[in-house]
Parts: structure tokens; C-alpha cells; sequence
């Protein structure tokens, strides 16, 4: 008996090491990608700043932003940063460690809370999705910069005043201050529209509109043309939260979350509605192959048949169309950079039944770790960034919108394409819940929409799951 | 005399220390670390991530009346279910066929087998995923011997994944049988064979009793291991196989409750424990005859 009781507490023991042992294993592909490519990104800089004189009290600001398509060097932000600094007079002083993230928007995020948690890694400055900073600034991960905005200039005068809301934390206090914002629509290619005999200009007016525009397209385009295309994979994270799903759900006239009480409203139309439009979508076969639909890099699927007019309309941002200018991924086929609005429109999205439009409006932002012991550097190389000068690259580069109220003046952004569209676009913007618990209801919508595709799941079903699992997530008296 | 028998022991003890401290600070403190976050409302971010509590077993609670957990178990149990038994069977066969083979032979094939299992995890299941994928080799095989592209990884996802994980776990069941067949005297056979039993009498009734310790040793290895599999299902499939360290994953870093994901990884201790147990029973079974 005796023995028997030894064997068995061995093998528990045993059971437990090796679990354990798997367990830290299994981190380790997240783990080292992302570690090594910051031991990469920290390299190039290295080299990049090797010639440069050093800084001999040891000042070092560390600064991490996300690379998801893993531009390197040629990334906007990494050009803005090295730009900003080579301008900066404390350049002599102050040394830079930039860590460039190459991961999706979801790592990116978890990533940031984790460097963030602990004193040995976490950066000084960092990019924040504002639609994170809420929740962060709840776990204490972020500084508050009140005081700081309070005297620079720049703040009262040119940063656009709608946009610090998304930077204001609940208590009303700012917690970052905001770089970019955007707009979203439908792209479309206009010689598949001509070909479905829907004219090269096109602007619907209700969902219905889409749909009968993908119908015609499916049945007078050749067989490989997809009608549409939108984020809907759980890898795409926000994206298909935000780019879809709420922009649909805006449309309804229901809305996510009642802001001045913190409920979410789950079971409206407008909810059943939305998921419903997009499994529409999928039982007509409108989407492409599941498996490029699904793949978290599926914008690479959707960029690809765009420029090659094998692409209807793409829900997209309205950053996207820097995707097929000719020096990029994906250049438009059979056009130019100056013929480009020839071939690509960008139409509103309307609301469900005809009535108007909608779109959402997100943006990133600089945020300061609570952590930093140079909340102050940090604080002035923001504001370093932020003249204009040197804000000019990051707004050129990454086709975002702009958040200070003087670029205008700039012929890159004035005379950018689609820049009229995309500002009257903005009129009808609406903003994600200003609320804690928002990522993680976000992040069991994103789940459910995924869900639904992959599995082909009834949208009842998904959207009872969607609701336990939120509500067990913030608790059920917060959901509706 | 007494005297110094008494200090050898202690000296003995003394001599531990060191890996003992290492093995409590390294496996067991981290263990009861799990356990404890397991019962707290450990966050990611939010406002719990700043005010951590204690939770009693609310995680607990919320694991029973989570049906993604129930679909979660099934999906482990038959991936566990299928990676042993096809590595477990594969592997004893290619280690059978090829006893008593020419050197060169052995050499060969054992080095073939072996080139799945000296590979990185992530790297084989990128390779797997190659395999698989709808532009894949599988497909151009099938469609160029004329029959039509199966999207594998979509519609038969669990499938794929455990033909991956047998492809990648088999070498090492076969290096342990090889091993253990290599020590089957061939005394033994060969008195079987006098005696009048055939091949496979003589595998069933002689071979495979012999090595039976190292047999069942080798399938609770393997099922251990294949139960922490995650890197494999991952990179292979995103989250549509969803095992227990997907699961646990997808909570603790999709969803930023790291308290509940702790509380689904005791979950996947319990079923490691209860599989050592039910192995150590059958082994003690007849190790006490």
C-alpha cells in the first residue's frame, strides 16, 4: 500500500514538472519572436546611431512602437523618431533605445502590458491604441500628463480639441497625448464595378445597396473576383471589432455601451442586426476562401486582389489606399500614383436603412509608462515630435489623419488623395465606449464574429455565447 | 563506529542542498505561485491588473458553467487521444520492421524519422503547415494525382493537427523502442519459435510483454507532453483547434484575465495527474505480481 502511495505521488510530481515544463515551453515561440526581433530592432539602432557622439551621464530613452508589417528602418514612425531626434538639441545628451515591435495589433497590445508591468523592461515612451488607454490607465500603466500639456503651447493652440477626449481618461485627466486619427469607408475598385454594370462612381446608401453590389458583381464577374472583403478573424483583433462590426453596428442607430452608466447593451437589433449582415455575407458567398479570410494577415489577401481588380469593395480605413501606390506592397495595376482615384474609389458607409452615413473614428497615441523614472524627457521629446516639422513625416507616411489643426499647410497633406473624402467622412464619426471594460467586451466580439465565420455557427448561438462570456469577463449586472 | 555512520548520513543530506534549493526555487515555487494565482482575479490590464485580489474559487465556478471549457477538454482529450496512439503504434512498428535490418538501412530511415523530431517545434509545425495549407503539398498532390484541393486546415483542422504532431512526435517513441528491443534476448524467440509459435504469437505473447514497463513509461511520457502542446496546434491552426493550452492562452492574453487562465492551466495539471495515475495503476498492477 505503502509503495502504491509513493508511486502515485511520484507520478503527480512528475506530471506536474513536465506540464510545467511544457508550459513555459509553449510561451516561448510569442516570446522569443518578439524578443528577438526587439534584439534586432535595438541592433539596427545600434548601428544607425554608432557614429553618433554619445551621451556620458547615461541618459537613455527607450521608446517602443508597433511594426506590423515589419518595415524596419523605412517604417513612418521609426523615420519620424530618428528625424525628431536628429533635430532635437538635446540630441548630444540623451541616447535613444527605439524597439520596433513586429507583431499584429493584438500581440502588440498584450506585449506593451507586459514590458509595462515590471521595472527592468519597461520603455519610457510608447504607442498606445487610444482605444487601450482606458483600460491601462485603470491598471495604473500609464502617467498621468495633466500638468505636463498644461503648459505646452502647442497643446492649447494646435492640437485639435475633439481629439483629446480620446486621450482623457474617465477621471478626466490626460493620460497621452494623440498622434493620429481616422476615418472608414468602402474602397472599391472601379473597373470591377464597371464590369458588374454598376458604373465607376458608386456610393450606396443602405446595406442593402451592398449587398445587391456584391450580388452583381458575384454574377457578372469572373469567377475569382471576390465582391467583399473585411476584417473578421479573431487575429485581426480590433480591427474587426472596430472596422466592421461597429461600423456596422453605428449604422443601426443602437449603440455598444451606454457611456454614463458602463452597461452594454448585447441583445439590441442593432447587434443582432450586424453580426447578421455579415453572415449574410458568408451564406452568399461573398467572402473570399475561408482560409484567407481567416488568416490574421488576411489584408495581405485583400491588398493583393484589390490592385489586381479581383476585388470589389474593401471596408477598410482611411489609410488604405496607401497600399497601392506604386512603391508600396501593392501597386494598383494598370495605373499610376496621379490616375490611382481612377481606379480605386472611396464611398461612405451608409446606414442600414437609407439615411445617411457613419464612420469610426480611432487613433494612436504617445502614452509615458508610469514606470519611467524620465517622465519629464519624455514628456519634452513628445512635444519634440509633435512640431510640426517633424509630425509632417509620420502624417506623410502612414496616410493617417492629422490631430493638429496647422498641417494643411503642408502640400503632402493638402494635396493628399482622397483627403476630401475622408474629412467629410469624419463629420459622421463615431468614437469607440469611453470605458475600462471595453477591450475586453471587444475582445469577446471579435471572438464571436470569428466564430461565426469559421464555424459557420447560427448567429443566436454565437451571440448567447458572446453574452455569457462577456458577462462572466465584467461581471452581469454591466451587460444588457 | 556509530558516530561516524551518523555523519556520513548527514553529509549525504548536506550534499542535496544545493539541488534541492534549485528544484524547490525553480519547479515547486512556481507551482504554488500558479496555484495561487489560480484563485485571484489577476488581470492584464483594467483596474484588477492595479488591485489584485483574492477570489476564492469564483475561477473555479466560472470553468464549470464555461461550455467553451467543456468543448475545450474534448478537443484535448481527443488530440491527446490520437498524438499517442498514432506516435505510440507508429513509432513500435518502424522500431519492430527494423530490428535485425542491414546497418545502412537503419541508418537511413532511423535519420528520417529523426528529422521531424530534432526540429524546433515552431519550425516543424510552420513545415507541417506548408503541408496542409490550401496551396500546400498535400493539395498539389492530390490535385495533380486528379483529385479535387481539400482546405485541410479549415474543415478538418483537429485531423491535421494530430497527423502533424504524430509526423513530429513519432522518432522518439521509436528511438525508446529500439532501445528497449534491442535488449529482448534472441535466446527468448528463438526457444518460442522451437516451442511452435509463430511471428506474431511470438511478438504478441513475447516481445511485447517483456517490454511492457517501457512501453507504458514511454506512453505516459508522450502524454504528457502532448498535453502541454501548444506551439504545434498554434502556428498551425490560430484558434481553431482550441486544446486546453490554446484555451488558456487565449484567456490569459486575448482576454487579460491571466487569474482565469491560471485557473484552466490547474486544470490541465488535474488531467495530467489523473492520466500518471491511471498509468502508475496498470504498471503497479502487475509490477506487484
Amino acid at each position: 500500500m505503502k509503495r502504491k502511495i509513493v508511486s502515485v505521488l511520484m507520478a503527480s510530481v512528475m506530471a506536474a514538472a513536465l506540464l510545467t515544463g511544457c508550459g513555459g515551453n509553449s510561451n516561448s515561440p510569442s516570446g522569443t519572436d518578439s524578443q528577438g526581433n526587439d534584439e534586432k530592432a535595438s541592433g539596427e539602432e545600434a548601428d544607425s546611431t554608432g557614429g553618433e557622439t554619445g551621451s556620458d551621464d547615461g541618459q537613455v530613452l527607450t521608446i517602443v512602437y508597433n511594426d506590423s508589417n515589419d518595415n524596419g528602418d523605412s517604417s513612418p514612425v521609426y523615420q519620424w523618431i530618428t528625424q525628431t531626434y536628429e533635430n532635437w538639441e538635446k540630441k548630444d545628451e540623451v541616447k535613444l533605445d527605439i524597439q520596433a515591435l513586429v507583431a499584429t495589433d493584438s500581440d502588440y497590445v498584450t506585449k506593451i502590458q507586459t514590458l509595462v508591468q515590471d521595472d527592468s523592461t519597461c520603455p519610457d515612451l510608447f504607442l498606445e491604441d487610444t482605444f487601450q488607454l482606458n483600460t491601462d490607465v485603470a491598471a495604473g500603466y500609464v502617467a498621468d500628463i495633466t500638468d505636463k500639456v498644461a503648459g505646452w503651447d502647442d497643446w492649447n493652440s494646435s492640437i485639435i480639441d475633439a481629439l483629446k477626449e480620446a486621450t482623457s481618461g474617465t477621471d478626466g485627466n490626460t493620460y497621452a497625448v494623440p498622434i493620429s486619427t481616422d476615418v472608414r469607408g468602402l474602397w472599391y475598385n472601379k473597373d470591377v464595378f464597371e464590369t458588374a454594370g454598376l458604373g465607376r462612381e458608386w456610393q450606396p446608401e443602405s446595406w442593402q445597396d451592398i449587398l445587391d453590389a456584391c450580388a452583381a458583381i458575384k454574377e457578372k464577374c469572373a469567377d475569382d473576383v471576390v465582391p467583399i472583403w473585411f476584417a473578421c478573424n479573431s487575429g485581426e483583433a480590433e480591427a474587426t471589432s472596430m472596422n466592421t462590426f461597429q461600423m456596422l453596428l453605428a449604422g443601426t442607430g443602437d449603440s455598444l455601451c451606454d457611456d454614463a452608466t458602463g452597461v452594454y447593451n448585447l441583445s439590441s437589433d442593432g447587434v443582432k442586426d450586424s453580426l447578421g449582415f455579415i453572415k449574410t455575407c458568408l451564406d452568399e458567398g461573398y467572402l473570399g476562401t475561408l482560409s484567407e479570410i481567416l488568416d490574421p494577415s488576411d489584408y495581405t489577401y485583400a491588398n493583393q486582389y484589390m490592385s489586381t481588380a479581383k476585388l470589389g469593395m474593401y471596408l477598410n480605413g482611411s489609410w488604405g489606399f496607401n497600399d497601392y501606390l506604386q512603391d508600396s506592397g501593392y501597386p494598383m495595376q494598370g495605373y499610376t500614383d496621379d490616375t490611382l482615384s481612377d481606379a480605386l474609389g472611396f464611398a461612405q458607409m451608409p446606414t442600414q436603412e437609407k439615411g445617411g452615413y457613419v464612420t469610426m473614428s480611432g487613433g494612436w497615441s504617445w502614452a509615458i509608462a508610469n514606470n519611467s523614472d524620465q517622465k519629464d524627457l519624455s514628456f519634452e521629446f513628445i512635444t519634440e515630435l509633435m512640431k510640426s516639422d517633424n509630425y509632417i513625416v509620420y502624417i506623410d507616411g502612414t496616410g493617417n489623419l492629422a490631430t493638429r489643426n496647422d498641417m494643411m499647410s503642408y502640400d503632402e497633406y493638402s494635396s493628399r488623395m482622397y483627403i476630401e473624402e475622408a474629412t467629410a467622412m469624419s463629420e459622421n464619426a463615431f468614437f469607440r465606449p469611453h470605458d475600462e471594460n471595453y477591450s475586453k467586451v471587444s475582445s469577446y466580439l471579435y471572438e464571436m464574429v470569428d466564430t461565426v465565420i469559421r464555424n459557420n455557427t447560427d448567429t443566436e448561438a454565437a451571440l448567447s455565447d458572446f453574452k455569457t462570456g462577456a458577462a462572466t469577463a465584467i461581471g452581469e449586472d454591466l451587460i444588457q | 563506529m556509530e558516530v561516524y555512520k551518523k555523519k556520513n548520513f548527514m553529509g549525504k543530506y548536506i550534499y542535496l542542498v544545493p539541488a534541492v534549493f534549485l528544484m524547490l526555487l525553480f519547479f515547486v515555487w512556481p507551482i504554488i505561485l500558479t496555484i495561487y494565482y489560480s484563485f485571484t482575479n489577476l488581470a492584464l490590464t483594467g483596474s484588477a491588473a492595479s488591485s489584485q485580489e483574492f477570489v476564492g474559487i469564483a475561477n473555479y465556478k466560472r470553468m464549470l458553467s464555461d461550455s467553451a471549457v467543456k468543448t475545450s477538454v474534448v478537443t484535448t482529450v481527443i488530440f491527446l487521444i490520437g498524438s499517442v496512439a498514432g506516435q505510440t503504434i507508429l513509432g513500435f512498428v518502424i522500431a519492430y520492421l527494423m530490428r535485425e535490418k542491414n546497418r545502412i538501412f537503419r541508418r537511413i530511415v532511423g535519420a528520417v524519422v529523426l528529422a521531424a523530431w530534432v526540429m524546433p517545434e515552431t519550425v516543424a509545425a510552420i513545415c507541417a503547415y506548408t503541408f496542409f495549407t490550401d496551396k500546400g503539398t498535400l493539395n498539389l498532390l492530390l490535385t495533380s494525382g486528379g483529385f479535387g484541393m481539400v482546405s485541410w486546415l479549415f474543415r478538418y483542422p483537429l485531423l491535421s493537427v494530430v497527423l502533424a504532431n504524430i509526423w513530429h512526435g513519432t522518432a522518439f517513441s521509436m528511438m525508446v523502442y529500439q532501445s528497449a528491443l534491442d535488449n529482448v534476448s534472441g535466446e527468448v524467440a528463438e526457444s518460442a519459435m522451437i516451442d511452435g509459435a509463430n511471428r506474431l504469437q511470438n511478438l504478441f505473447y513475447i516481445t511485447i510483454p517483456i517490454i511492457k514497463d517501457t512501453i507504458m513509461t514511454n506512453t505516459m511520457l508522450i502524454t504528457l507532453s502532448t498535453l502541454g502542446t501548444f506551439g504545434m496546434v498554434y502556428t498551425m491552426t490560430s484558434t481553431t483547434v482550441q486544446t486546453l493550452p490554446v484555451f488558456m492562452y487565449i484567456r490569459a492574453f486575448k482576454n487579460y484575465e491571466l487569474g482565469y487562465g491560471t485557473a484552466i492551466s490547474m486544470l490541465i495539471l488535474l488531467i495530467g495527474v489523473i492520466f500518471s495515475i491511471f498509468y502508475v495503476k496498470i504498471q503497479s498492477k502487475d509490477g506487484g505480481k
